[in-house]
């Protein structure tokens, strides 16, 4: 029960009042570590968040955020190299196609072909160049996310995670 | 669906961080803290309704907001130590003239606001003149001439 104070009739409760001044000290305790946190990139946008995965047999290259944020855009780098014919083959996993918008790709692919297996990408260049593609992908679904990318005969495969 | 889970997120999270933060934080006493209010206020409302601005959105928002503030309002009512939780105590922090400087730095205020509340309200002149001053659940300073 709250301790009456003497004599002004009211509810004060020093026990209770200290309790919320810890909470108090928590809170701003767990406010800078969620600071501290969304500076190094745990919610995206930050060093933590930024990774890269490759093909050491190849020049095959994925630049990708390990955390994104729902409806948020995101940004994936794709180096590869162009075979001798100079075309360059770039699939998108089923589940990015499902749980990604694609809002653009630089440069402009010349064809776009839909697949039970998600999208496969065809690029024309120089014979044997080495290629930067940008995917410029929006989340709509929330969780983790195992995102596969294709070019020629080798494939990446990295996970996302998808704040609400 | 998602309408309720956002208004519910949000709601909860405010809850948590403004009744975390004290009872002194957005009392709206200075110009800052009015504005930090209305910077909440923006930030709140991109979390709450994203790119949808229909009608339906809007008004299925307003129903859950206040649909979740009548079921708080209902918890609280049926749980003291909820009441407790979610509204805080008072505290006096003058008794007869003398600060209570231990209450008073750990809730964040100090003297000079507690004349300003004495002079606006009461006239007040000087500490001494206060026979209590009570920092209220809302983190408004209520001052009692002695």
């Amino acid at each position: 029960m709250p301790a009456k104070a003497n004599v002004i009739e009211l509810e004060q409760d020093l026990a209770f009042q200290k309790r919320e001044w810890r909470v108090n000290l928590l809170t701003w305790f767990a406010l800078l570590v969620m600071m501290a946190a969304c500076v190094l990139g745990l919610f995206g946008h930050g060093p933590l968040s930024s990774a890269e995965v490759s093909e050491p047999s190849s020049f095959f290259r994925v630049e990708y955020e390990r955390f994104l944020r729902y409806g948020s855009a995101s940004r994936l780098r794709i180096h590869a190299r162009a075979d001798a014919t100079g075309s360059l083959r770039l699939s998108l996993g089923q589940t990015m196609v499902e749980r990604f918008e694609l809002r653009g790709i630089t440069p402009g692919p010349d064809t776009a072909e839909a697949g039970p297996n998600g999208i496969e990408y065809r690029f024309a260049g120089a014979p044997g160049a080495d290629v930067v593609i940008e995917i410029d992908v929006v989340p709509i679904a929330r969780g983790s996310v195992h995102a596969r990318l294709g070019s020629a005969d080798s494939e990446l495969a990295f996970r996302q995670f998808v704040y609400p | 669906m998602d309408t309720v889970f956002r208004a519910l997120a949000i709601y909860v999270i405010l809850l948590f961080v403004l009744r975390g933060s004290g009872k002194r934080s957005l009392s709206q006493i200075t110009t800052f803290d009015f504005v930090l209010l209305l910077i909440l206020g923006e930030a709140t409302q991109q979390a709450l309704i994203g790119d949808d601005f229909s009608v339906t959105t809007g008004i299925l928002l307003i129903g859950s907001l206040v649909g979740i503030d009548m079921t708080l309002a209902f918890l609280k009512d049926q749980s003291a130590l909820l009441h407790r939780w979610l509204e805080g105590t008072p505290l006096i922090i003058v008794d007869h003239g003398a600060p209570l400087t231990d209450r008073m730095q750990r809730s964040h205020v100090d003297e000079s606001d507690i004349l300003a509340a004495a002079r606006e309200r009461h006239g007040l002149e000087r500490m001494d003149q206060i026979k209590y001053a009570v920092l209220e659940r809302s983190g408004g300073i209520s001052i009692i001439p002695s």
